[in-house]
């Protein structure tokens, strides 16, 4: 037998407990081998190189995490789901009782088509009266206004590169939104609204001609269906909700046995179709389907429960629906304000004052301090009643909580305003940072932020050690002050820095990219003019590439040819396949809040031979 | 990590994000050593170990682990994007190899990610007929020597990683260390 023969005695293979069970004569070579893999393991865990940067970890860290629901404490019930009741519970004390309608869950049933002569003449004029119909608006598609309203915490990936939401952007067909844990974002789509919770993500499919296709990838969200929409459809997986002029909310979950959708028909019906599914959810009614699991899509449907009218999301919902004039649906006749948890008012925050309800002060927890208007007559019959004002005592302030000093930095890179605090270390409960930017050195210790102030959207976390981010929404050119802060859960300062100013240039230029071929064959050597500086606003180059883009980049998803963190090089060589090609380098700040360029060459056009 | 702990996490991260932090904070070192040293650079690195987790948070939402060892499932994930980022190579990042490097015995593309890390290996070994014979090996034998004393995978992981199961890792370990033992004795003869 030869020594590598692989022939062995099977005993000595089963059970296999873990061990190697190998012949005796080989311990020595693995002791061997296992000596020098301790020994390389002892080197690598002092080798910075090998283990990954904080802010990388930190920052994929969240973007992972905030995919995830999170366990809700029982405390926090009101964010646990609420699936459907086996029946609508009378005793438990609220007056008004929904509209117990059952929803039609059906097959589809076969179709008998007339004759094929007929059929054949009917779906030809039906084709030309389509055309015909449909040409202007193929052509000229009437979009509505879409933009991003009520943002907090909310990232935009469009064409596969994503950038912090903010407040007025315009949307376009294939944008995604994401918020995070804690965070939240309005999507005007015409009339409709779309309102995403924190931990939810949102697709925009279609947005012409009166027809608006979203695909609810994770989350919740609340739609509220304007006028001009003439069909608005979500879509969860395999399975679509349809509706016209009405308000319905939609949550994804996890469960230990997969993924659920369920639906809460606010107001009016809400058509709901998947293989073998086709129903309607009435006024009143919550259903949930299971999208995942073996043997089709399982439903079940039921009326609304107390949890669903105490529901705070779906509270605070019905208050914007009704500030902006909507039918309430199954709130009707609920007090709004007073199935509100009444949270703790604060100095720095001013409580919401319904003008309908003198002289009661209502807090409530709504991120944005709008005041809430007196209700529209609704153009429906159904009559819209006022929120009942009823007298609450005084609210006894709270102290307010000690301040500690946070230090920041700002620094005017290429492209954006880099942005460097300290960590948070007072004794009050962390909760999250936030940073505002105003063009005056005023920027008042509060939030929502006042006087002038905003929050451009990138720096919202509950990671306390996250403390690296940027600013590219700050116009070149322009000073910008800036003004790092840390709050507790009730949106209460607990820790501040003073306001420093910076401004930015924009991308910064690094001239021509000098192309050619190397001494090498195979290889091309590529030459630039270095970046420069200190290295505050770099973290490495990336010679990126594209067959048909004149304007390639790195953050939009460009091939990469060479990636390399030596600041001061400026020339490399790399073997570039064959073929024209659009060439350009660019160095990138990378930050825990994302990356962007600081400066890039011109795009050159090179064949490679 | 504990087996059944681990599954425990990967059942529970479908419903909450404090598991999967938990299994992010054990493996993502391990997983970035583990790419990085195989593909040196480190925003390159960055880029893959965050592509694996991606595709581990999406297949753990879709809920299709099993009884799979989840660090082994991403250490396979790792280790297809690095082949994947070898052959984008091949235009993309070949830095500091030369033509040379790839003529004559040249190794196929799934066993270049591994080059560094046998090269690392190599040399924290005593004896260079070690080195000589470990480098002589082919490629599956190779491989396999590195990722268990190596990179120190666990036999889960390994099982994982090479989706094989534990009586099939014993004979391929056994095979392997006997080919590395006749190796270490054929190159002991010819230099004598």
């Amino acid at each position: 037998m030869r020594p590598d023969d692989d022939r062995m005695n099977p005993g000595a293979i089963s059970p296999f407990d873990g061990e190697i069970p190998f012949d005796p004569d080989l311990a020595d070579l693995v002791g061997e081998l296992d000596a020098a893999g301790a020994r390389a393991r002892a080197n690598r865990a002092v080798d910075d190189r090998q283990r990954p940067s904080t802010s990388f970890e930190l920052a994929l860290r969240e973007r992972l995490v905030a995919q995830l629901p999170s366990a809700a404490p029982a405390a926090a019930g009101a964010a646990a789901p609420r699936l459907a009741q086996p029946a609508w519970a009378p005793e438990v004390g609220h007056e008004v009782a929904p509209r117990g309608l059952a929803p039609r869950v059906a097959g589809r049933p076969p179709m008998i088509l007339p004759a094929p002569r007929w059929t054949a003449l009917a779906v030809a004029a039906a084709l030309i009266i389509t055309v015909v119909g449909l040409r202007t608006s193929i052509v000229n598609p009437v979009l509505p206004e879409t933009r991003a309203s009520a943002v907090a915490a909310a990232t935009l990936v469009r064409d596969g590169v994503a950038s912090p939401l903010v407040a007025g952007t315009e949307l376009h067909v294939g944008d995604e939104i994401r918020t995070a844990a804690g965070g939240a974002a309005t999507l005007e789509l015409g009339a409709s609204q779309a309102r995403l919770a924190g931990a939810s993500a949102l697709r925009l499919d279609a947005l012409a001609n009166g027809r608006l296709d979203l695909a609810q990838l994770y989350g919740r969200v609340h739609h509220r269906v304007g006028a001009d929409a003439d069909r608005y459809t979500v879509t969860t997986a395999s399975v679509t909700w349809t509706a016209t002029g009405t308000a319905f909310d939609i949550e994804r979950a996890l469960d230990p046995v997969g993924e659920t959708a369920t639906l809460t028909a606010v107001e009016h019906d809400v058509v709901v179709d998947g293989p073998g599914l086709e129903a309607t959810v009435v006024e009143g009614r919550v259903t949930t389907v299971r999208l995942t699991g073996a043997g089709g899509l399982d439903v079940e449907t039921g009326p609304i429960d107390a949890d669903t009218l105490t529901d705070p999301w779906l509270l605070k919902n019905a208050r914007l629906d009704l500030a902006l004039g909507f039918d309430l649906g199954i709130f009707e006749g609920i007090d709004l304000a007073e199935a509100t948890p009444a949270p703790t008012p604060t100095p720095t925050q001013a409580p919401i004052v319904n003008p309908t309800a003198t002289p009661t002060a209502t807090p409530t927890a709504a991120p944005t301090p709008t005041p809430t208007p007196v209700p529209t007559p609704a153009p429906t019959p159904k009559p819209t009643p006022k929120p009942t004002p009823k007298p609450t005592p005084a609210p006894t302030p709270t102290p307010a909580p000690e301040i500690a000093t946070l230090s920041l930095s700002a620094a005017g890179c290429g492209g954006a305003i880099l942005l460097d605090w300290s960590t948070y270390g007072g004794s009050q409960p962390f909760n999250h940072y936030t940073v505002l930017r105003s063009t005056s050195p005023e920027i008042p210790l509060a939030y929502p932020p006042q006087g002038g102030a905003v929050d451009f959207g990138n720096t919202y976390t509950t990671n306390v050690a996250k403390t690296l981010s940027h600013d590219a929404s700050a116009t070149p050119g322009t000073t910008y002050w800036y003004r790092a802060m840390a709050f507790d859960a009730e949106d209460r300062v607990i820790g501040a820095s003073d306001t420093v100013a910076a401004s930015t240039t924009g991308v910064a230029g690094l001239g021509g990219l000098t192309i050619g071929p190397d001494v090498e064959p195979g290889k091309t050597r590529f030459t630039w003019t270095p970046l420069g500086g200190d290295g505050t606003c770099f973290t490495y180059y990336k010679l990126v590439y594209s067959a048909d883009d004149p304007n390639p980049s790195y953050l939009t998803g460009s091939t990469t040819l060479y990636a390399g963190s030596s600041q001061p090089e400026s020339t490399t060589v790399a073997a570039a396949p064959a073929g024209p090609y659009w060439f350009r380098l660019q160095a990138i700040r990378v930050t825990d809040f994302g990356k962007f360029v600081v400066a890039q060459t011109d795009a050159v056009q090179y064949t490679v031979p | 990590m504990d087996s059944d702990r681990e599954r425990a996490l990967v059942a529970r991260s479908r419903s909450d994000a404090s598991a999967f932090g938990e299994l992010y904070d054990y493996y993502l070192p391990r997983v970035f050593g583990f790419v990085v040293r195989r593909v040196g650079d480190r925003a390159v690195a960055e880029d893959l170990t965050a592509a694996t987790f991606e595709r581990a948070l999406g297949t753990i939402r879709r809920g299709d682990f099993r009884n799979e060892s989840f660090g082994g499932w991403l250490y396979r994930v790792a280790s297809n994007a690095i082949v994947d980022h070898v052959r984008r190579g091949r235009r993309t990042i070949p830095l500091g190899m030369r033509a040379s490097d790839l003529d004559g015995d040249r190794p196929n593309e799934e066993s270049i990610g591994d080059e560094a890390a046998l090269a690392a290996f190599a040399a924290a070994l005593d004896r260079d007929v070690i080195r000589r014979a470990l480098v002589a090996l082919p490629e599956t034998h190779r491989q396999l020597i590195v990722l268990k004393f190596f990179d120190g995978l666990e036999i889960d992981e390994l099982c994982a990683a090479l989706g094989c199961s534990r009586p099939t890792l014993a004979v391929k370990l056994h095979r392997a260390l006997r080919a590395l033992r006749a190796e270490i004795a054929r190159e002991s003869t010819d230099a004598a």
